[in-house]
């Protein structure tokens, strides 16, 4: 049972994870980046890759994360910048960019699932045998989240970049480059669906699918939790994780997860059509 | 001949699915990524009825029940979710298209229904492919496209370009723009249900893979490469999902990735090709609009 | 003659907690004047046409159309209820893509037009609906432009096409929010002129939100509101004199 609970709150962890760095693209190109999810799947294969070239656990890791922003980096220079403004061929060209990166992986690694030998010994933690996977999601998530919510709440950076979203040229006349406040963001979020990438591979498997088989279910939580809060995706991502572990164990397969999350994805937007936690936006 | 017949097939069908989601994106501006689960569910719809039952049900009988339960489905999801902002209901919208896609897998395996037997219509068996494609395919798209270039004709088109223009003008001049959006989503997820069961009967078998996520990417690009609210772009977009695919497979199959790998390259391929036209050609090749980026968000 | 808008008690914040926008608004307007709504910028009278229109729900208060309330509050329900209710935008609305002719053509949707109506060819119009729109377009001199399309108009342009539209929707109570802005010398006699027209003859109430007194010098507004969280001058009519000075006094005495 509380096996269970473990591995639900890590499901949820890693979800928030990427949710988290899909709601910072979203806030401030106001679009939805469907390459995101592919990020996932980069970030999980450059760790096995890592591993292939026998570099050990941390730097596979370090080089993965890193890589997998950069990449983040260079796609929105090039498939998004000279697009700004215009939403719906913004999106489009994450299509592009989705496929483009699942083709690519498959090309090079082919359609089977690996497993990501990263992290896999086990540790004891207050009586209990989890995988150090494991430990280090639940690390990451109550270091992070933390960490977001201040830089975007308290520091200056934070606060531009979610001016940015409103009035470009207002925040660029404030002496701030915009720009490369853009590109760090997308490193950052582009890092985190690595990392999370990185995790998911070791704990279940690596495919070409796994980022979209993951990052549907972030997409659901955002929507769910809206966009305005960071503790909105914290919590709203636990109860997910909580939830898919649930049903996974009531029906054994992930078709159902998908209908429980999409029906609860139509209740909730029926009542809250902003989000749970989504900013009160006026209605008439 | 018999690969020519598939090929012309396979054109109509993806030409009518192109069609039907203009309806969606081009009149009303929703962004239906996940339309492929509607066609998947007008599939199972038609697949569910010849397998049980093939004597019993015929031809007219399986597609109104396809059309009705594509536009019961819509409907319901419409009301429900259409006050949305437009990046919700995209996320909602390929959430459906996957739950689709669940629920033919749970059915029947990833194999799908198979064997099924094609109906007789008015007497005359449709075995033959040809005899299909004249009887069925070829009058349906017609209408498909009749119903179209009609609408494009009308006063309720003035009325959809008011909505997408400004919607705020459009109540304060009388129109209920939720109404019109149900409508035109409605229209566009029937059709694409009726073409579900009619792509059922034509293969005589189901297929779960074709409402992947890649192919509602790859649906909604050909609409945009083949030109938005237009019917000689959504037949070029149909064109595109059929021919280029073979042709790229045909030329990759003697390169040194060797036939293995040719669909991965293929998609690639395709990928750079839709960042390329969204990049430069935003009208597709014979779009009559632009894509509507203003009215994005609510 | 029962009054056609009558508003009760309008109240309006846009945060619960906060000083309230508007504080128990009441007003009635009654057919065949125009009335003139003064205000200094940010002192609700957009926020009170969002309002009456629907586009805006008041936190209190009731708006009475025609002498009834409609169904539904929804703006497309109140704008059609009864003889219908039409309203301007501050920024012109406009399709921009098609004609200002086939952007004339919509304002039929507002009365009277049935859903079946609109699955009739775009291009076969009634006729009398068609010569009415060309002798407006005569009437304020844009004739020219009614094969223009409508993005390529200049603001003031589509500020005259924005009116016209409003008044051909055939609604007996027409909110206009300032309807003269950027409107040339030549044009905006004409336009005052149609506006007297449309009210001493069709009978209509007209609404208009303006910044500035001098129109009324021109024999065109009946009767002033002048809006500062309630209507602290209601309804007065006087000699454009007398009603200059009261809004002068108005505008200052915030100062």
């Amino acid at each position: 049972m509380t096996d269970l609970l473990i591995n639900g709150v890590v499901i949820g962890v890693l979800i928030a994870l990427v949710a988290l760095g899909f709601a910072l693209t979203f806030s401030i190109l106001k679009f939805i980046n469907f390459a995101h999810t592919d990020l996932i799947t980069v970030g999980g294969y450059l760790a096995y890759s890592c591993g292939r070239l026998k570099l050990s656990v941390v730097p596979s890791v370090i080089v993965a994360t890193v890589l997998t922003g950069l990449l983040g980096v260079v796609i929105e220079r090039l498939a998004y910048r000279p697009l700004r403004g215009q939403r719906l061929s913004m999106f489009l060209s994450s299509f592009g960019v989705s496929i483009l990166l699942n083709s690519s992986i498959t090309l090079c690694f082919g359609s089977t699932s690996r497993t990501l030998p990263i992290a896999q010994d086990a540790v004891r933690v207050a009586g209990r045998t989890l995988a150090s996977a494991e430990v280090i999601a639940l690390c990451l998530f109550l270091v992070l989240l933390p960490l977001s919510w201040f830089i975007f709440r308290k520091t200056q950076y934070g606060l531009a970049a979610r001016a940015i979203s409103e009035n470009w040229d207002g925040v660029a006349l404030l002496g701030i480059p915009c720009d490369r406040l853009v590109s760090c963001v997308f490193f950052v979020s582009s890092g985190l669906a690595a990392l999370a990438g990185i995790l998911l591979g070791s704990l279940y498997s690596l495919s070409p699918q796994m980022g979209h088989k993951y990052g549907i279910w972030a997409f659901v939580l955002v929507v769910v939790a809206g966009f305005g809060s960071i503790f909105g995706i914290a919590t709203t991502g636990l109860f997910a994780g909580l939830l898919i572990t649930a049903v996974m164990y009531c029906f054994g397969s992930y078709t159902f997860v998908n209908a429980v999350l999409f029906g609860i994805l139509t209740i909730v937007l029926l009542v809250r059509p902003d989000g749970l936690f989504g900013m009160r936006l006026r209605r008439f | 001949m018999q690969l020519l017949a598939h090929i012309t097939a396979h054109l109509i069908i993806y030409s009518a699915l192109v069609l039907s989601l203009s309806f969606a994106v081009s009149k009303v501006n929703i962004w239906s990524v996940g339309h492929l689960g509607f066609f998947g569910i007008g599939s199972v719809c038609a697949a569910a009825l010849l397998a049980t039952q093939p004597t019993l049900y015929t031809f007219p009988c399986t597609v109104l029940v396809a059309a009705t339960a594509g536009a019961l489905l819509s409907a319901l999801l419409g009301f429900a979710t259409l006050r949305l902002k437009q990046d919700f209901f995209v996320i909602l919208s390929l959430a459906f298209s996957e739950v689709v896609l669940g629920v033919c897998i749970s059915w029947k395996g990833p194999a799908g229904f198979n064997n099924l037997a094609r109906p007789t219509v008015l007497g005359i068996s449709l075995e033959d492919d040809w005899v299909f494609i004249g009887v069925v395919l070829l009058p349906f798209f017609i209408a498909a496209g009749a119903v179209f270039v009609r609408f494009s004709r009308m006063r309720i088109d003035r009325v959809c370009a008011l909505i997408q223009a400004n919607e705020e003008l459009a109540m304060v001049l009388g129109v209920s723009p939720l109404y019109y959006k149900v409508g035109c989503f409605c229209l566009a997820s029937a059709t694409a249900s009726v073409w579900g069961a009619l792509a059922t009967i034509y293969a005589r078998s189901t297929d779960p893979n074709q409402i992947s996520i890649e192919s509602n990417l790859l649906l909604f690009s050909a609409l945009l490469f083949g030109g938005l609210n237009s019917l000689r772009g959504s037949i070029l977009g149909g064109l595109l999902l059929v021919v280029v695919p073979s042709l790229l497979e045909a030329t990759l199959s003697y390169s040194p990735f060797g036939g293995n790998y040719a669909a991965e390259f293929r998609q690639l391929l395709m990928g750079c090709l839709l960042i390329v036209v969204v990049r430069w050609m935003p009208k597709g090749l014979v779009g009559a609009t632009t894509l509507n980026h203003s009215r994005g968000g609510r | 003659m029962p009054p056609l808008l009558r508003v009760s008690g309008l109240t309006f914040s846009y945060d619960p907690e906060a000083e309230p926008l508007l504080r128990g608004v009441t007003f009635e307007c009654n057919t065949g004047k125009i009335y003139g709504l003064f205000g200094n910028n940010g002192s609700g009278k957009t926020t009170l046409f969002n309002i009456i229109c629907g586009l805006t729900r008041h936190t209190a208060g009731q708006i009475d159309y025609y002498g009834g309330v409609p169904s539904s509050l929804s703006p497309s329900n109140i704008c059609s209820f009864r003889h219908g209710l039409a309203r301007t935008f501050q920024v012109p609305a406009l399709v921009d893509e098609i004609s200002v002719f086939d952007n004339l053509t919509l304002a039929r949707r507002s009365v009277g037009e049935r859903f079946c109506d609109v699955l009739h060819s775009a291009s076969r119009l009634d006729e009398k609906f068609e010569s009415q729109i060309e002798e407006y377009l005569r009437a304020v001199a844009i004739d020219p432009l009614a094969n223009k399309a409508a993005g390529s108009l200049s603001y003031g342009e589509r500020r005259l096409v924005s009116d016209l539209m409003a008044l051909l929707t055939g609604a007996q109570i027409v909110l206009m929010d300032e309807p003269f802005s950027n409107v040339d010398a030549g044009r905006l006699d004409a336009l005052k002129r149609l506006l007297r027209k449309e009210a001493r003859e069709a009978g209509k109430c007209i609404v208009i939100i303006e910044h500035s007194p001098e129109h009324l010098a021109q024999d065109l507004i009946d009767s002033v509101f002048c809006l500062r969280k309630t209507l602290v001058v209601n309804g007065f009519e006087g000699s454009p004199q007398e009603t200059l000075r009261v809004i002068n006094s108005f505008t200052y005495d915030e100062a």
